[in-house]
């Protein structure tokens, strides 16, 4: 049985060893043939690579999903982003129970990966097709990950069309918003309302890209975050470190959050927070849903600068 | 179980025919090759049973696409298969090392040992993944030493469980400490590698888990023979010439080296230990020599069916192999329980 | 007399340990601004904030679960007559996590609500626990087959809570804390729904106390005394469970502190009567504030769980008493 197994695997290497157009590095430090111009790419995690892949209009076959308490399924971020559902993309794997056959009879040509859930997989994954793994937290700022996704993919060139819109929109919205932003701190956080402690975010989907990109400073305990890692958690005991220009957070619908749940946090955490965050008395702490700025898109940025100009206005 | 033991010194003087144990092996070895069949066979890509006849002959080529799926799905078949056994036969060595029919490498924080090492050795000491084996072995054996040297200070069965229950939770709080630092998401995937699922077997682990079954599993039959003084207990065992002194120790080295590569592998498949020498034990009855061969062939077919039935009952969410052992298994460890009471 | 000394002398030490408590975190408090924080409340003052909403009820948390784990353990320990038995050891945790999650998962449940489904888990856990262990032990009455039959359900339940949670971990992201048992700022709102349950149960062990201590003499003992052993095991086992399901639904399985607590208080002062009860609780709360404070400044200003410290600590000390038990008993 032994040496049959054997056959078969020298036999798979030399199929394995088809003809490839570039190699790219992936996030976990693998050089990995990955075809010019893919054309059926599976991704294995919704709201970071799908939602990325769908804005680049790249071929896009088949996307993992969440299982909902009612035993449906979705895409987190794809959803809301862009409408994406089980009905326009296949199910590769359910979120943390990964199927590799249902996966390799998708047939994909590249498959796209998140890092921390699919790692250990990485060699099975490549016996289906080129895989790449993507690290969404490995603390660089969220616009140079996509473009390094983009460039995975082959597709820089929507990329740069995007990225290029959105430098429009940021330097008018700059100089619209310039009394608001110029020489104003923030801090992003997550507030975790049922253990009272908070998250100091170093990155953050496009929620800290937008807020860098419109000039606004990070509070000086962002830098204290340890390097290769986008966020840390502190003791509420430090939110009087936390007293930015702007407190901007985002809750989670699916949990049952709102808009008004940072504030109900707080009560919480650092009841008479009221008294001594300026934020919150000039008005100054918005909270955003999770499923827009948490992936990295121009989409949820978009929707994001469209909020920041009629709030800071 | 202490009934069982004590059923042994009886048993010792009317052994049962070898003929039983041999036919048992036999069937088992049947049915496991059968179930291997299916299990290659089963699974969300369909497979006509033709194919997959060809995908086995020697020397006969293969289409494609059945060999992409086998490229899949025989690894997992094969660690079910190898992992079933090692982690069997460690079980059953530790029961009679300890002298209790409950002792599994999972209740003596071997299995704890091994995630510690791998956990701690990727996270905080940043070990290059290839040797992250080698370490959760090392950390596997050092643990079993470990806890050998403390029971030994208190010279009682009991003591062994244990001791390795206390170790085993130290251990599994340190790997917390670690893994909550890294948020829900490194915690979940943490939590998710320590209760065993089979979809991580690739080529080269179970390579790297078949070498060492290739050097451990005659070992282990072969050294089952030593065995059975120890049953006796120490003092018997002495009386008889056998030196527990050094088999006791080997043996719990043994069970360790057996259980390691499996969890660096797989991680730890809960309760199978037990209920594969549980199982084993009231086939045979209590000759080691017997049983232990049972116990790896019952513990292969319990973790191929498991692993099977978790990646095709529930589709598409796949179950993994070391929930539905823990759940299954203790169901069926307590109806046995319960059937062997009545009988008694 | 010595015991009531004793006791005094325990209590003015839980008493240090909390002011201790109030004055340590990311950042230590001066002593007279704690006092100020106490008695001369400034809302404006950020620290005094710190000090009254932060730390004092996270104090009354850790201080009300671990008396009410230690007198769970103390109780338990004593009607079966067994030393390494706890809520956590007979799996009552696990039980009542999973079972929390469940209902989280599916129902959305928040805060207080889990109790009622984490109470029904800690029941399950501790029946399969009695099961396992009854058919494991026999008629023997073994300490190791509870503490196996315990630690093979915690496996069990725990499978399930992990199966849960892999699902859709971002959406247990709030949980992960909860998961392995902490102190939250307000884990001091769902004790104030809990607190009676508490009270209840703690006024009622006192209330049974000697009942319980006749149990340790053995049942024919306690029979020939006049005791109905079974009615009185059926009660202990009545108040241990939603007393520790009230502190896991609240904190989340803190354990160890039920088995450690006990054994220190029997080294100290023996186990018997009222005094000892009040004893073990007042223990249990100096260990759970202590682990609180351990966890808040060891690697500060990241905060550490205090049931991973617990676990570590207790986890030693489990350890420690089995080596010395099992040599007692060889000796």
């Amino acid at each position: 049985m032994r040496s049959v197994f054997l056959v078969l695997l020298i036999l798979l290497s030399s199929f394995a060893a088809v003809a490839h157009a570039r190699s790219v590095t992936d996030h976990n430090g693998r050089v990995v043939e990955v075809p010019d111009a893919p054309q059926r790419i599976v991704s294995l995690h919704d709201w970071t690579l799908t939602a990325m892949a769908t804005e680049l209009g790249a071929p896009l076959i088949a996307s993992n999903g969440r299982l909902a308490a009612d035993g449906s399924m979705f895409i987190r971020g794809g959803r809301e982003l862009f409408g994406l559902d089980f009905t326009k993309v296949e199910l590769a794997s359910i979120h943390g129970k990964p199927d590799l056959e249902r996966i390799r009879a998708l047939r994909p040509d590249l498959i796209v990966a998140n890092a921390g859930d699919y790692s250990a997989l990485a060699e099975q994954l490549s016996t289906i097709a080129p895989t790449l793994m993507f690290n969404a937290e490995n603390g660089k700022p969220g616009f140079e990950l996509y473009r390094e996704f983009a460039g995975w993919i082959g597709r820089e060139q929507r990329f740069d069309e995007l990225q290029a819109a959105y430098r429009t929109r940021i330097k008018a919205l700059r100089e619209k918003l310039s009394g608001a932003t110029a020489d104003r701190s923030y801090a992003a956080i997550l507030t975790n309302g049922r253990d009272g402690t908070l998250s100091v975010l170093k990155e953050y989907g496009v929620l800290t890209t937008v807020l860098d990109d419109l000039g606004l400073q990070r509070v000086a305990l962002t830098e204290t975050v340890p390097q290769s890692t986008s966020r840390m958690t502190i003791g509420a005991e430090l939110i009087g470190e936390l007293d930015a220009d702007l407190i901007v957070t985002s809750y989670l619908p699916e949990t049952g959050g709102t808009p008004q749940t940072v504030f109900d946090d707080l009560d919480r955490i650092a009841s008479g927070y009221r008294d001594f965050l300026h934020a919150y008395a000039n008005k100054r702490i918005f909270s955003f849903s999770r499923y827009e700025v948490y992936p990295t898109s121009f989409r949820g940025a978009g929707l994001l600068l469209d909020q920041f100009e009629e709030k800071l206005r | 179980m202490r009934g069982a033991i004590h059923q042994t010194r009886r048993d010792l003087y009317r052994l049962p025919g070898t003929a039983r144990p041999a036919l048992i092996v036999a069937g088992l070895c049947a049915l496991l090759l059968l179930s291997a069949f299916f299990a290659l066979q089963l699974g969300s890509s369909t497979l006509s049973i033709e194919d997959l006849l060809r995908w086995m002959m020697p020397f006969v080529p293969s289409d494609r696409e059945t060999t992409a799926i086998m490229t899949l799905r025989w690894p997992r078949v094969a660690m079910a298969m190898l992992g079933g056994g090692m982690i069997a036969a460690s079980g059953y060595i530790l029961q009679v090392v300890s002298r209790n029919g409950l002792a599994d490498p999972g209740l003596l924080g071997i299995s704890q040992g091994t995630m510690a090492a791998v956990v701690l050795g990727a996270t905080v000491f940043s070990v290059p993944p290839q040797w992250l084996a080698l370490a959760g072995l090392g950390g596997g054996m050092a643990t079993a030493i470990g806890v050998l040297m403390l029971a030994r200070m208190l010279a009682s069965p009991s003591g062994l469980i244990l001791v390795g229950l206390a170790v085993g939770i130290v251990l599994s709080a340190m790997i917390e400490i670690v893994m909550v630092q890294g948020g829900i998401l490194q915690f979940a995937r943490w939590l998710a590698w320590s209760h065993g699922s089979l979809t991580v077997a690739s080529a080269t682990s179970v390579t790297m888990v078949a070498l060492w079954a290739v050097v451990l599993l005659p070992l282990t039959l072969v050294m089952s023979r030593q065995m059975m003084p120890l049953l006796l207990g120490a003092e018997q065992a002495a009386g008889i010439g056998a030196s527990p002194k050094y088999l006791l120790p080997l043996f719990t080295l043994l069970a360790a080296a057996l259980v390691a590569p499996i969890v660096a592998a797989v991680g730890p498949i809960s309760f199978l230990g037990l209920i594969g020498a549980h199982i084993a034990r009231r086939l045979v009855g209590e000759r080691p020599g017997a049983v232990l061969p049972v116990a790896m062939l019952c513990g292969a077919l319990l973790l191929l069916a498991a692993d099977t039935a978790g990646r095709t009952l529930f589709l598409p969410v796949i179950v993994p192999a070391g929930i539905l052992v823990s759940v299954a298994g203790v169901i069926t460890f307590l109806i046995a329980a319960r059937l062997s009471r009545q009988v008694r | 007399m010595r015991a009531w000394v004793l006791l005094a002398a325990m209590f003015l030490a839980m008493l240090m340990l909390a002011g201790l408590h109030l004055a340590a975190g990311a950042r230590m408090s001066a002593p007279d601004l704690v006092l100020q924080a106490l008695f001369d409340y400034d809302p404006r003052n950020y620290q005094h904030v710190v000090i009254v909403k932060q730390r004092l009820t996270r104090l009354v948390v850790a201080g009300y679960a671990g008396t009410v784990l230690a007198v769970s353990g103390l109780l338990l320990q004593k009607i079966l007559r067994n030393d390494l038995v706890s809520p956590s050891t007979l799996g009552i945790n696990s039980g009542a996590v999973t079972f929390a999650v469940l209902g989280i998962f599916f129902f959305g449940l928040g805060g207080a609500q889990v109790f009622w489904p984490a109470l029904l888990g800690g029941v399950v856990a501790i029946c399969v626990t009695f099961l396992i262990a009854g058919l494991v032990g026999g008629q023997k009455r073994d300490p190791l087959s509870l503490v196996l039959g315990g630690s093979m359900t915690a496996t069990l339940f725990s499978a399930v809570t992990t199966f849960v949670i892999s699902l859709d971990p971002d959406r247990f992201g709030d949980l992960m804390s909860w998961l392995v048992g902490d102190i939250g700022n307000f884990d001091y709102q769902p004790l104030a729904f809990l607190w009676p349950v508490g009270l209840i149960g703690l006024v009622l062990a006192m209330a049974l106390s000697r009942a319980v201590d006749l149990q340790t003499l053995g049942e024919e003992q306690a029979a020939s005394l006049g005791a109905d052993t079974r009615t009185v095991r059926w009660a202990v086992l009545a108040i241990t469970i939603p007393l520790s399901i009230s502190a896991v639904s609240i904190v989340g399985p803190i354990g160890f502190v039920g088995l450690v607590a006990p054994h220190m208080a029997r080294l100290l002062m023996g186990e018997t009567g009222r005094v000892a009860i009040a004893f073990t609780a007042v223990l249990g709360a100096i260990i759970v504030i202590g682990a609180d404070i351990v966890s808040r400044t060891l690697l500060a200003p990241r905060v550490l769980n205090v049931g991973t410290v617990m676990a570590l600590a207790g986890g030693i000390a489990f350890l420690a008493i089995i080596v010395s038990t099992q040599r007692r008993r060889r000796a």
